[in-house]
């Protein structure tokens, strides 16, 4: 898994090489110690600035602590903000960071539209700028996170699979979004609302808001599971909001016959919860692993010195399904060790 | 027999330093200073200042014209829901419902301009009606209905959210994913004119009108008074209902213009847009120092605390504080500013009083001896003892007393009458003219019109008919003063010279006529001369800062003016006319009483009223300043030390300043506080401040044809 | 200067409740003014100077007024005689049973006089110090005689030097019944004007500390007094038992706030003492004269004519029943304005309230004495 990811991080980093004016006559006995001093030289003393929407949660801390490694290993700095799920927040941070001329910018977006502005302006300031998970409408050189298309068709098939035709079940499915216009709920919905579409048994009684928030999963599942006590599966957005969701339908005494899925990249957490059978399947990115490829991709794209504009690209985090005794033990990873 | 007092009371002993030191005090600034209307806002602006500086110096890049425009343009829409929020509070009320409101006008504004098509016009009008219509809502229930504004903005506020909520669920992916534009929404997004940037703009203009609106106009004041009192209110007539119901609807459309420059601005249907805002609209308010009781703020004091409150979470945004500890120290803020807001109001008038006073040195010699075997022209006798009593118990507090050229004798009450009693024995009362105010000198002009002094407004005329006229109320404001000296506090006696201009005192401008005894406990120079011309109808200040000015004569010559200074027991004599003409001479001084009204004697000397008589300890008090400071503070007003002005006494002088006789009603018994006295055809007439009574004394040597009238306007024409 | 007022500020901060004990108690509850002093009728024709009272032998009593001691007696004690005459000020009186009187002598000490009215022993010193002031006397159980000495500093006559001098050199002694003997039981009193033996306790009220302690008795030297009654509206003097276990207390003049505020306010006093003439002092009086040259105060201010009884009174008249424990349960006034102020003894006699108006001038009938109900 690491190597797949080292992999693709050569390619780009081909890629550019090609797109980007490289120091000049990188051939011949000293060309190794040209290459040392460009890359060093192009990274040294950089400032990475970082705008994630909350911290206090793994995913978010994971990724700090991870970025931050990785960064100063390269002889850079990480300057990180913390908007607190506060949009007014993060965007005074956003324009303050911008106002700060950073080397390069990694933001993760409440919503699509919120930050869109603020990051042409910041490209427009000369900052190039990497989005994590949750991209904007506004694209900037790269996207790092998972197809959240393919996500939520992956769950949708699992869901199919358990509650679909000829599984004898309800085929009702409560869905919890995140926030609405999050690029993460729009991607998986799109995907879901695809694999569904391939089983008419599927009957999607509850699609609402979760807002990232656990009270409210469980207060919508809650209502949910009254409405509909032979509800098949809840499907959620992210792990950590949708074991609301699950509590409730312990709660409720289903837990087991309610399936339970999410999508997250959460470490330990996520493996608790699927050992103890309260999520019956995460569909995890690996947080640590898109961390170390926020600080390559921008490490590649400084020493390119190209255009903050110059390129649009995306590198997609793998993904993998985690149940009961089945996953890869490297995904429980403990931010606070 | 002048040692040379100065009417200032400038201290004759001592070195510069003392003297300086009791002139010139930092307290009687700073009590003027806080008993200043704009001195409210000052301490947050002072705050905002700070703020600003401290962050722009810990900051890079901060103290640029980018980033200024940036904040600008970030604050402005806060700055809208901030106004929202202090209109109601300063109606008295409170609306919760401003961060829905916000949140409701953004979606609507996306929704008519990205899923109707809407041509921007539209779009704003809509968006406004949609703010309007919340705010309606709540100002029916809360100005008809009387519901309490916190439940009935509470529910608001949760309804809405749920409406917000709700239109989300269905349209914000469409929203988020809408491509309509327009310049015209560009410009209210993202333009700038003149560099401002456009939603600051409207911002300021808004905010200005406002603030004009509501300090400078009818509804505003109206809207001012309900939050003070909304009872006193109704009584005065205003239209509580109507008034409160406008509040919130301005309140709803302000918030709207706020949610309708985010939504232009970002497009973003974020679920937790407006979320919170109505606390930090609050906390803005209160820290800018727009009361949580109602009745107290302005537009302006609100942006001062919208800035202060954006300031400060931007700048601990920046500074990269956790999210958390931003919240908690807003929260912070907001608890102080609460606490502070309610202190103030409380302490304030408290504070102000508590060091408005400020007592100086007066030093006197010795007293001269009053006693009855002194010898001294001021020996204690019984003269008065045998006084004729006129209008006992008919009149209530006669300070000056005149008589007209048909023996009709008037005087000034504390109720603000003018009363004449004619008849033989003046058994005839009846009211002449209804003033107001506290009537106190007298003087017949010319024409005979009586002018008084009436402390509380000025000086006014009134026509033989008994008609009210006013003369003036206001002279030339002096530089460099705190207080506001153009109107007139405490005018307090007359005289009319020859050429027609009224010269009268103000006894001081720091005091007002029900407080006037609290001037003799500061005892500094706080009076003046003042001169209304009538001819020209203009007043001027002729002499500033002399202690206690009181009573005023002109001379028998007309060229000169005599004038006495109650605290420092002095007459002193300013020339009008003549060679001398603008000087000022000290005429008599350490009078053994303090010094009230002088008037003409038939004789060509004048009669002094002395309205009380100097105490030992009293004496000592004033050269005290510091005693009578914690007196003042220390215990109740009843049980201060006063002048002595349990006694009535009344000297006789010269045009050469010597005492020649004096008249005593030793203790008071009938004439205490024995203010004025007026000479006419062979009787002395006596007004007292507190008297319940007018008296009179046959002169037995006086000429008995002798009247004021014929002697200042018909000499030399019998 | 300065320091001294922030000091004093400080203490008003740090320690509120020693504040309290000395803030200015209002006159209200069993001390709600009224008007019984002044309605209360004179005995006989004025005694001007009369000071104490003491039980006379044969039904009637002694009355100290100026340098005599006169004897009153028979019905309505209208006949009046002179006891005794001196070249100084009598003041303190205490009557033996055997008819003997003891007498202070302002200046000069105690006097011992037999039922004839003739010296018979002096007492002019104790303790190696001249005793110049005695202000009250007392017969002990034991036949001994208590003295309270008001000042060690001033006379009698100048009691309103020593309070605005803040004296506190008053004693408390012991003698014999032939004046032989004296000793200090206690020392450092600020002027001690009132003694009475009481069941196993001798009171003795202290007037510029505004209150009335007991001793155990019999009296030794060390003994530690008790508080009874503190923070006294008034100045207390002397004291008589009530016959029920409390007793009458005279207060010669009432505390103001602006006499309290002088006394706190050395520099001012100093130079009052030093520079005004003692008649015209911010101080308390026995009897204020309305003169212009006494220091006036806001409320005392004549309008339409009329001065208000609740105005900060110069002089007053004051007597308090203490109940047993020293609590008061009812008092008698004279306000501002009133004529029997000054109140220097008050004494039951033969059923009837007695009060000596050094003041007024007058021996003041206050009618049947019963103690009002004292609280258990």
């Amino acid at each position: 898994m690491l190597k797949t990811t080292r992999c693709a991080a050569a390619a780009l980093a081909l890629a550019f090489a090609a797109a980007a004016d490289p120091p000049a006559g990188l051939s011949g006995a000293n060309s190794s110690a040209e290459l040392n001093a460009h890359a060093l030289a192009s990274l040294k003393g950089k400032t990475v600035a970082w705008l994630p929407v909350n911290m206090g949660v793994p995913l978010t801390e994971i990724w700090t602590k991870v970025m931050r490694e990785e960064a100063q290993a390269r002889g850079m700095k990480l300057v990180m903000r913390d908007p607190n799920f506060s949009t007014t927040a993060g965007l005074q941070a956003l324009s303050s960071l911008i106002g700060d001329k950073p080397d390069l910018l990694v933001v993760h977006n409440p919503n699509v539209q919120l930050y869109a502005k603020e990051l042409k302006r910041a490209e427009e300031a000369g900052i190039p700028v990497i989005q994590v998970n949750m991209v904007s409408n506004y694209k900037t050189a790269a996207y790092i996170g998972p197809d959240w298309n393919a996500v939520g068709r992956l769950l949708g098939q699992e869901v199919i699979r358990q509650c679909g035709s000829g599984s004898g079940k309800s085929g009702k499915v409560s869905v919890i979004q995140g926030e609405l216009t999050s690029g993460v709920s729009i991607g998986q919905m799109e995907g879901l609302n695809a694999a569904f579409a391939k089983d008419p048994s599927i009957r999607v009684v509850s699609s609402q808001a979760g807002n990232w928030d656990a009270n409210k999963a469980h207060d919508i599942t809650a209502t949910v599971l009254q409405q509909h006590p032979d509800l098949c599966a809840s499907v959620g957005f992210w792990s950590t909001m949708e074991i609301g969701a699950a509590q409730a339908i312990k709660s409720a005494g289903k837990l087991g016959q309610v399936k339970v899925y999410a999508s997250g990249g959460e470490g330990k957490v996520d493996c608790e919860n699927v050992d103890s059978g309260l999520i019956t399947k995460v569909l995890s990115y690996d947080a640590p692993d898109q961390a170390k490829a926020i600080i390559q991709v921008g490490s590649f794209i400084l020493q390119s010195g190209a255009r903050p504009d110059a390129f649009r690209v995306a590198n997609f985090s793998t993904l993998h399904w985690m149940e009961k005794g089945k996953y890869d033990p490297a995904l429980c990873y403990d931010w606070t060790l | 027999m002048s040692s040379g007092v100065r009417y200032n009371g400038a201290l004759m002993s001592g070195g510069i330093a003392r003297r300086l030191y009791h002139r010139w005090s930092l307290r009687l600034f700073l009590s003027e200073l806080l008993a200043k209307r704009w001195m409210e806002p000052a301490i947050p602006f002072v705050l905002m200042l700070a703020l600003i500086a401290y962050f722009g110096a810990v900051t890079p890049n901060y103290a640029t014209w980018g980033n200024a425009r940036q904040l600008g343009r970030e604050f402005a829409e806060m700055g809208f829901v901030v106004i929202a929020m202090a209109l109601v509070v300063i109606s008295g009320g409170i609306d919760l419902s401003v961060g829905s409101v916000f949140a409701f006008a953004n979606l609507t504004a996306l929704g008519l301009f990205q899923i109707g098509q809407l041509p921007v016009l539209p779009v704003i009008a809509g968006t406004l009606a949609a703010g309007a219509a919340v705010g309606a809502v709540n100002g029916v229930l809360v100005g008809y209905f009387k519901t309490r504004p916190f439940l009935t903005t509470l529910v608001t506020l949760i309804i809405l959210r749920a409406v917000v909520d709700l239109l989300s669920q269905h349209y914000s992916v469409q929203l988020a994913m809408g491509s309509n534009t327009s310049a015209l929404w560009d410009f209210l997004g993202g333009g700038a004119l003149l560099g401002i940037p456009s939603n600051l703009l409207v911002l300021g203009i808004v905010g200005g009108v406002g603030h004009v609106l509501l300090s400078r106009s009818r509804p505003g004041w109206h809207l001012t008074a309900i939050g003070s009192s909304r009872k006193a209110a109704r009584h005065a007539g205003i239209a509580v209902e109507s008034t409160l119901c406008l509040t919130y609807v301005a309140s709803g459309m302000l918030a709207a213009a706020g949610g309708l420059f985010y939504a232009a601005r970002l497009s973003s249907t974020g679920s937790d847009t407006g979320v919170g805002w109505e606390v930090n609209a609050l906390t803005a308010a209160v820290l800018g120092g727009v009361s949580l009781s109602g009745g107290r703020g302005t537009v302006a004091r609100a942006v001062i605390g919208a800035v202060i409150v954006f300031v400060l979470v931007n700048g601990l945004v920046r500074m990269g504080f956790p999210g958390a500890l931003t919240s908690t120290a807003l929260g912070a803020v907001l608890l102080f500013a609460v606490g502070v807001d309610v202190k103030w109001a409380k302490n304030r008038v408290k504070a102000i009083q508590k060091i408005y006073l400020n007592p100086t040195v007066v030093e006197l010699p010795p007293a001269p001896s009053t006693a009855r075997d002194s010898g001294t022209p001021f020996a204690e006798n019984d003269r008065l003892r045998d006084s004729e009593e006129i209008g006992l118990d008919q009149v209530e507090g006669p300070e000056d007393v005149i008589l007209d050229r048909q023996d009709r004798l008037y005087c000034g009450t504390r109720d603000g009458l003018i009363l004449r009693f004619s008849g033989p024995r003046f058994e005839q009362r009846e009211v002449f003219a209804r003033i107001g105010g506290r009537p106190l000198g007298m003087a017949f002009d010319r024409d005979e019109n009586l002018l008084v002094c009436v402390g509380g407004m000025g000086l006014y005329g009134v026509t033989p008919q008994g008609k009210v006229y006013k003369a003036t109320d206001e002279t030339n404001r002096s530089w460099f003063k705190l207080n506001d000296d153009s109107r007139l506090r405490l005018a307090d006696d007359l005289d009319i010279a020859p050429d027609g201009k009224i010269y009268f005192s103000e006894a001081t401008i720091r005091y007002e006529m029900h407080s006037w005894h609290l001037d003799g406990m500061e005892g500094r120079a706080n009076g003046r001369l003042i001169c209304y011309d009538p001819a020209t109808r203009r007043t001027r200040t002729v002499i500033k800062d002399i202690v206690f000015p009181n009573g005023v004569c002109v001379a028998h010559d007309g060229q000169s003016l005599l004038f006495a200074s109650t605290w420092l027991c002095s007459i002193f004599r300013y020339w009008i006319d003549g060679p001398k003409k603008g000087k000022i001479e000290t005429l008599i001084d350490n009078l053994p009483g303090y010094t009230d009204n002088i008037n003409r004697a038939s004789d060509g000397c004048y009669w002094l009223a002395l309205v009380g008589i100097r105490s030992p300890a009293f004496d000592l008090a004033m050269r005290n300043p510091g005693f009578r400071l914690r007196m003042v503070k220390q215990i109740p007003p009843d049980e201060w030390i006063l002048p002595g002005i349990n006694n009535g006494c009344v000297l006789k002088f010269n045009e050469k300043g010597e005492v020649l006789e004096s008249l005593w009603d030793p203790g008071g018994r009938k004439h205490a506080t024995l203010t004025s006295m007026r000479e006419h055809k062979g009787w002395l007439y006596l007004g007292g401040l507190e008297n319940n009574r007018i008296g009179r004394i046959r002169l037995p040597d006086a000429d008995p044809d002798w009247n004021g009238f014929d002697d200042y306007w018909r000499k030399g024409k019998a | 200067m300065l320091f001294e007022h922030v000091l004093s500020d400080l203490k008003f901060i740090l320690f509120p409740e020693r504040e309290a004990d000395q803030a200015l108690p209002v006159m209200d509850g069993p001390w709600t003014p009224n008007r019984r002093l002044d309605e209360a009728q004179p005995v006989g024709e004025d005694i001007p100077g009369c000071d104490d009272i003491a039980a006379g032998g044969d039904g009637g009593i002694f009355v100290s007024a100026g340098r005599q001691v006169l004897a009153l007696s028979g019905a309505g004690l209208a006949q009046r005689r002179v006891h005794a005459t001196f070249e100084q000020e009598v003041g303190a009186l205490a009557a033996a049973a055997d008819g003997t009187l003891y007498a202070g002598l302002d200046g000069a000490g105690v006097v011992r006089l037999d039922p004839q009215g003739r010296a018979t022993a002096r007492l002019q010193a104790a303790d190696g110090r001249p005793l110049r002031c005695p202000t009250a006397l007392a017969l002990l159980p034991d036949g001994r005689l208590a003295i309270a000495e008001g000042s060690a500093d001033n006379t009698a006559q100048r009691w309103c030097h020593d309070l605005m001098e803040k004296r506190a050199s008053g004693r408390l002694l012991v003698a014999d019944a032939d004046l032989s003997g004296a000793v200090t039981i206690l020392d450092g009193l600020a002027w001690p004007a009132g003694l009475l033996v009481q069941d196993r306790q001798l009171w003795f009220s202290e007037s510029w500390r505004h209150r009335v302690q007991a001793l155990p008795l019999p009296l030794n030297a060390g003994a530690q007094p008790q508080p009874l009654a503190r923070n006294l509206p008034g100045y207390p003097a002397r004291l008589s038992p009530d016959g029920a276990g409390g007793a009458w207390l005279a207060l010669f003049a009432a505390r103001t706030h602006l006499v309290e505020l002088v006394l706190r306010e050395r520099k001012f006093r100093q130079e009052m003492l030093a520079g005004v003439d003692p008649h015209f002092w911010i101080a308390p009086s026995l009897h204020a004269t309305g003169h212009y040259l006494e220091p006036l105060q806001g409320g005392a201010l004549k309008k339409l004519g009329m001065m208000k009884p609740w105005a900060p009174p110069r002089s007053y008249g004051l007597v308090a029943h203490l109940a047993a424990d020293g609590a008061c349960s009812a008092s008698l006034h004279s306000r501002a304005g009133g004529l029997h102020h000054g109140i220097t003894a008050a004494r039951v006699h033969g059923g009837r309230l007695l009060a000596a108006s050094k003041g007024g001038s007058r021996l003041l009938d206050l009618g049947a004495a019963a103690a009002p109900e004292a609280a258990p």
